[in-house]
């Protein structure tokens, strides 16, 4: 377990112990229900693709038809996985970064059955009929009152925490969370009163796309750098590389995350420098995303090799490379005359899988490696599965990166020709489909050993034993992914 | 030591400063400022501001849009031509003949509750639906059985993506004369039609109302004296 951290007293070794535990119940909660929505989410995304590939399978069922399964896939997604999984490390690690302990856990378990409630009820609606077509926002309108005031319920524990902290210096990934977890009721209520008033219909449209890209910027990235930030200094075990560079990138977060949003809508119906303005931020966004890979990058320096041992390293370091691929990309598509080709096509569908699955899944996963066998006192039993999970993921989101890439530049190239028919727009990204397919496929597979082993783990059924399991390591060979490391090392010399 | 136990408040307000700016410049501001406009004063006196009534007609049709997720698949958002070539896509743009092709802008969705402007462009742009397509029949027959409406495509046999939705449709035996809104689909079972449902009815109705082609500029001795309202102000440059 954590017993490898050099310099921690007992005293030290007593106290996390005891903040584990009080956290112990309401993160389990929210792991494995998040881990159920994920499945349901893979089975719904592997349906949608598929239909969107074969419209005519199964086409006398309404529940089936793309434009409802699609949406309930990505809600949930969204705020079945994502969310659920987010708030269960924003507990865990703002318990252990401000050594508060959790005193009312029954109050967030409660709350963590309103919000699995909440949640089901609109994937329901969206599914059964009920939607209204607005991109993550979809569920019907009475329901986000209750969702808002749940989460806002949630995250005031975490601020209390932060509140109540020991004197001392304010760690990055302490930042990111106070921030993600303010953003997102903020944006969330914004977004849903100004729908809600019905004023004008195009705002409507407008603060939908600008909810979107804030809860990617504002919510999902912060909490997925704060778990990089907080993973790679514990594995390695050396100090981040700089503190400035780590607040630049923060703030230059912070300050663009905003303004983004309207890039969606190029030319469409708004003041034109709505869009330019979402454009010119999101590429500015990509200096601060720089900055915090080259953080990562020069703490790791010498490293590397910690990643084929570490789980928890090798998941959160791949989603901050795919977060650089994202804002790079991002970036890139908020050019005017690179957007042309690319907008309102299944490239954008790509880029939001990939920030949500590649980048905020993956480095959820890394921190779910590392957070349950510290609260529930076991460890993972197969490292081979942790292997398996990663490479079928990666396998999965590239796939659907690199079709939806293609399948995009093919259909933007062909709408652009405006005298060949649009049906060719259709016909040449078709094939790229199959793609989306395979992607949910292999994402999918990669879950089951992942949710197999989290349901071992719920129930006390981890593997007990000193040393914690790595990749490519017996179990109890290493205390530590280092000392695996200095192992291979040996034996390569010798 | 106050500072020190501050720290929430301090953060709190420096993320509260980083946020609050494009909040109020990019949502609020721009919400009541778009929520102002009035239809062009050209339209106007053209006599075409048909959004008030054109919301009544078709505001049952939007929900069966919405709740269908076609807008996922359809955009209804017509960009100028320095972001593509949607205006000289034939129909794509308004009613050619007339001269009246152009990109969309804030007025024309006046009326509407929420401007579904999309998310992909897997189907057709549907801004100007109404200017393409008339026959009713012919629309429900989509709606019903896309895949009898579009034909494989040479070379590749590959058919449309859209997909049937049945269940807006409903099969009943034939009392007397087949009814003159039935749907013309090969392979219903013999003493059988497909008819419409109020929703199916109700869907197209809104898919008929969709034009964004309405006169921006009057003709020259009308638009002469007065400043423009502030809606074409606050569109985008052409």
């Amino acid at each position: 377990m954590s017993s490898t951290s050099p310099g921690a007293s007992p005293q030290d070794m007593q106290e996390r112990a005891a903040i584990d535990r009080s956290v112990r119940f309401p993160v389990m909660f929210f792991f494995t229900s998040a881990a159920a929505w994920l499945f349901a989410a893979t089975i719904l995304g592997m349906v949608a693709a598929l239909k969107l590939r074969v419209p005519t399978l199964w086409d006398a069922c309404p529940w089936l038809s793309f434009g409802r399964i699609f949406p309930a896939h990505m809600d949930a997604l969204i705020y079945g996985w994502a969310m659920q999984a987010g708030l269960g490390i924003m507990i865990w690690m703002m318990a252990r970064l401000t050594r508060v302990g959790l005193r009312n856990a029954t109050y967030i378990i409660v709350l963590g059955h309103i919000w699995n409630f909440g949640v089901a009820l609109g994937v329901l609606a969206v599914w059964s009929g009920f939607g209204n077509s607005r991109t993550w926002l979809d569920f019907p309108s009475m329901l986000w009152p209750m969702l808002a005031a749940t989460y806002v319920l949630i995250v005031v524990t975490i601020l209390v925490m932060f509140r109540v902290r020991r004197d001392g210096p304010v760690f990055i990934s302490e930042e990111y969370l106070v921030a993600a977890a303010v953003w997102f009721p903020w944006v969330y209520i914004t977004a849903n009163l100004v729908l809600g008033a019905k004023g004008s219909a195009v705002m409507s449209a407008g603060v939908t796309v600008w909810y979107m890209q804030n809860l990617l910027y504002f919510w999902f990235i912060p909490i997925a750098v704060a778990i990089a930030y907080y993973i790679v200094p514990k594995v390695v075990g050396r100090p981040i590389y700089s503190y400035p560079l780590a607040k630049f990138g923060f703030w230059t977060l912070a300050i663009c995350a905003g303004w983004m949003g309207f890039q969606r809508f190029y030319g469409g119906p708004f003041p034109a420098w709505m869009p330019a303005v979402g454009g010119a931020s999101t590429i500015f966004a990509l200096i601060g995303i720089t900055a915090i890979a080259a953080n990562l990058f020069y703490t790791m320096q010498g490293k590397f090799s910690l990643m084929q041992f570490s789980p928890s390293l090798r998941f959160s370091l791949f989603g901050m490379a795919m977060l650089l691929l994202f804002a790079v990309l991002s970036a890139l598509k908020s050019f005017i005359g690179i957007s042309k080709y690319l907008q309102f096509n299944l490239f954008e569908l790509g880029l939001d899988t990939l920030a949500i699955y590649g980048v905020f899944s993956m480095a959820a996963f890394g921190a779910i490696y590392f957070i349950v066998p510290r609260i529930t006192g076991c460890e993972w039993p197969h490292g081979g599965w942790i292997r398996r999970h990663f490479w079928f993921s990666t396998y999965g989101i590239l796939t659907v990166l690199v079709g939806m890439f293609a399948a995009g530049l093919s259909q933007g190239a062909s709408l652009d020709a405006w005298d060949t028919p649009f049906e060719v727009s259709v016909k040449v990204a078709k094939p790229w489909i199959v793609a989306l397919v395979l992607g949910w496929i292999f994402i999918a597979y990669s879950n089951l050993g992942f949710f197999w082993q989290l349901a071992l783990m719920f129930v006390g059924k981890g593997r007990r034993s000193e040393g914690p399991t790595l990749m490519h390591v017996a179990p109890g060979e290493a205390a530590s992914a280092e000392q695996a490391a200095n192992v291979a090392k040996g034996t390569a010399h010798a | 030591m106050k500072t020190e136990r501050c720290e929430l408040c301090r953060l709190l307000t420096r993320l509260a400063l980083a946020f609050a700016v494009p909040w109020l410049l990019l949502v609020l501001l721009p919400y009541f400022r778009l929520s102002g406009i009035e239809p062009s004063r050209a339209a106007a006196l053209a006599g075409q501001d048909y959004g008030p009534a054109r919301a009544i007609s078709a505001s049952a049709g939007e929900k069966v849009y919405a709740r269908e997720g076609c807008a996922f698949c359809h955009t209804q958002m017509v960009r100028p031509t320095f972001l593509g070539s949607d205006v000289w896509r034939p129909g794509w743009g308004g009613d050619e003949a007339a001269n009246r092709s152009r990109e969309t802008r804030p007025e024309d969705y006046l009326g509407e509750t929420y401007a579904h402007l999309g998310y992909l462009r897997v189907g057709p742009d549907l801004s100007n639906f109404g200017a393409r397509v008339h026959d009713r029949a012919a629309i429900h027959k989509m709606i019903y059985a896309p895949s009898a409406v579009f034909q494989p495509m040479e070379n590749a046999g590959e058919q449309t993506v859209m997909p049937a939705s049945k269940h807006l449709y409903q099969l009943k035996p034939i009392v007397g004369q087949p009814s003159d809104n039935r749907v013309d689909v090969d392979g219903v079972e013999p003493g059988f039609e497909i008819l419409p449902s109020a929703d199916a009815e109700a869907l197209v109705d809104y898919l008929i109302s969709r034009r964004k082609d309405r006169l921006v500029t009057a003709p020259k001795e009308e638009s002469a004296p007065a400043a423009p309202a502030p809606a074409p102000a606050a569109a985008p440059a052409k």
